[in-house]
């Protein structure tokens, strides 16, 4: 296994304490851990990202005995690369994690499923905030303020105008645990076959479509037609224009 | 020793990796809280049957630790003796891309940097009336609620003193008794004399250099066993 | 030798605890002042952690949601309806 230098320490010890990192910041990260460190870089770009291609695949084999993994994921939003340190084992172990407590992690469950449940990828604040109801152990309406302020903080939930969804980071660690736990209503994307929990639905079958999957996909055609061979109906939404990763009317 | 070697002897390769792997993600996720931790727990919690081979796997765990994180295991002393901390062995220097800390943990390491400076300058020990009379200087006080660190009595008596990295000590030979602030041994090994004089002067937006502190200038020499630079200092 | 030497620096520099605070708050810049006196501010804190972070070696811990929790019954769940 290729051993790591300081460098390396360095770019892993970032991952842990910041947890996800753009496509940017990786770029930038590696520059500034190996001129720390006086490791050589290539100065033209392509040979640039096949040395860091290498450098993370170093660290990963280096970690995978610890169950971590610098895993790459794609932003629901806009379908933008990010990069982050996550635990790939459920163990008697990793239970002895104390970020949050047991009620708080209860809550979160709740969060995640209701997220799962709604149509949009997303629910209302006062919505999450009323999970409380639904815990065995009390936990007050000002407390789960401050868990979402804190799960926000932490990059596993994104509030934008008053909604709640789960952030990249989430996505990347729980995409599986989604599927295993709520296979009957958690649906891929059609194109990229990644969970798809903001996008775009047909109205007449089950495909699902993340915004920027679905823009990339329409583009090519002149009338929008659902993907699926068997279905192949009109696709109902007004087409997200390409710049923008919001659509244009809003979501019914 | 050789029990501990007997003991190794007798579980099979595979065996011996699980438990140090796993040992080295125990140690990681346990250092969350910063507390120390403990030999026993260790036993409990990851070594459990084969408890009998502590020294040998904990030696492998720390080697990979700092080989493959740049983290050191360190174990702590006297009354905290059979516990350990982890300390970053990166000198990263100024601006440092890897600590991107959350904003709540910012804060605390804020006010955490004041408490050691002013425990330090004052002479590496301040009794408490001393200490919280300073610091209701800029808003902080024991029975206040606090906007940014809430209950600001449990954070430094509490949190603080089981991290680590503060110790109060209780003086009975005074009448009436006294606490006292000394730095905790986390502290000691996390930051050093000479960097905390370094803020001090910043503080006094460097006015002053760290040598016109002369006592403090002493003791971060002598901290650093340089013991004919202090007598030359005089 | 030593005497001699104490005698010179007899003005020792005292540390005054008061002295060091109010530098504090004037150094972090931005004091909120009310009627029980000056309070530094939750940025001016923030401030002085992120300034104070590379006097201290720390290690950074491992963080993570996969598996922090138990994962529990799995929830009955109709399947999606097409609307
Ligand atoms: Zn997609
Ligand atoms: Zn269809």
């Amino acid at each position: 296994m290729s051993q790591m230098t300081d460098s390396h320490r360095l770019f892993l010890q970032a991952f842990m304490s910041r947890g996800i990192l753009d496509a940017k910041e990786v770029k930038s990260l590696f520059r500034t851990s190996c001129e720390k460190f006086k490791t050589f870089i290539a100065d033209n770009e392509e040979e640039r990202r096949h040395q860091l291609t290498e450098f993370v695949i170093t660290i990963n084999n280096n970690i995978k005995p610890f169950h971590m993994e610098i895993k790459k994921g794609v932003s629901e939003e806009d379908g933008s690369n990010y990069y982050g340190l996550v635990n790939i084992s459920e163990s008697s172990i990793t239970l002895l994690a104390s970020d949050f407590t047991t009620n708080e992690l209860d809550l979160f469950k709740k969060l995640v499923e209701s997220i799962v449940d709604s149509d949009t990828g997303s629910v209302g604040s006062t919505d999450a905030i009323n999970l409380v109801e639904t815990l065995d152990k009390k936990m007050t309406r000002n407390d789960a303020q401050e868990l979402l302020k804190k799960l926000e903080s932490n990059k596993w939930i994104k509030v934008m105008n008053g909604q709640v969804s789960l952030a990249t980071r989430a996505i990347l660690e729980l995409e599986q645990y989604i599927f295993d736990m709520f296979p009957a209503i958690a649906t891929r994307c059609n194109m990229c076959k990644k969970l798809c929990l903001k996008g775009q639905s047909c109205d007449s079958c089950p495909v699902r479509l993340h915004f920027h999957c679905a823009s990339k996909f329409f583009s090519r055609q002149e009338v929008p037609k659902c993907p699926a061979s068997d279905c192949k109906s009109p696709w109902p939404r007004a087409l997200p224009r390409k710049d923008t990763d919001q659509p244009i009317s809003s979501q019914t | 020793m050789n029990q501990a070697v007997k003991a190794a002897a007798s579980m099979d390769r595979g065996e011996m990796e699980r438990k140090t792997n796993d040992l080295v993600q125990y140690l990681l996720i346990m250092d969350q809280k910063k507390i120390p931790i403990k030999k026993q727990d260790i036993n409990k919690h990851v070594l459990k049957d084969v408890s009998k081979a502590f020294p040998i796997i904990f030696e492998k765990a720390t080697e990979r630790l700092s080989k493959i994180f740049g983290v050191e295991v360190v174990e702590l002393q006297d009354k905290l003796k059979g516990s350990y901390i982890l300390v970053n062995k990166l000198d990263v220097g100024e601006h440092n891309p890897a600590e991107i800390w959350p904003d709540e943990e910012n804060a605390k390491t804020g006010l955490l940097m004041v408490l050691l400076s002013l425990i330090f300058m004052n002479g590496n020990v301040m009794e408490d009336t001393q200490m919280w009379h300073t610091l209701k200087k800029f808003g902080i006080e024991q029975d206040h609620h606090h906007e940014v660190f809430g209950d600001v009595k449990k954070l430094i008596t509490q949190e603080f003193v089981r991290q680590g990295y503060i110790e109060i000590v209780r003086q009975t030979n005074t009448d009436p008794p006294v606490n006292e602030f000394k730095w905790g041994q986390r502290a000691k090994h996390e930051t050093t004399k000479r960097k905390v004089l370094t803020f001090v002067c910043q503080i006094y937006n460097n006015d002053m250099e760290p040598r016109q502190w002369t006592l403090q200038w002493q003791d971060v020499l002598r901290s650093e066993g340089r013991q004919d630079d202090v007598e030359q200092v005089i | 030798g030593r005497k001699k030497a104490q005698a010179l620096h007899t003005e020792f520099v005292k540390f005054q605890p008061v002295e060091f605070a109010e530098k504090l708050i004037t150094s972090l810049g931005d004091p909120i002042t009310s009627s029980q006196g000056t309070r530094i501010s939750s940025a001016g804190w923030q401030k002085l952690g992120v300034s104070v972070q590379p006097f201290f070696s720390r290690s950074p811990a491992f963080h993570f949601m996969c598996g922090s929790f138990e994962r529990g019954a799995r929830p009955q769940k109709e399947p999606r309806q097409i609307k």
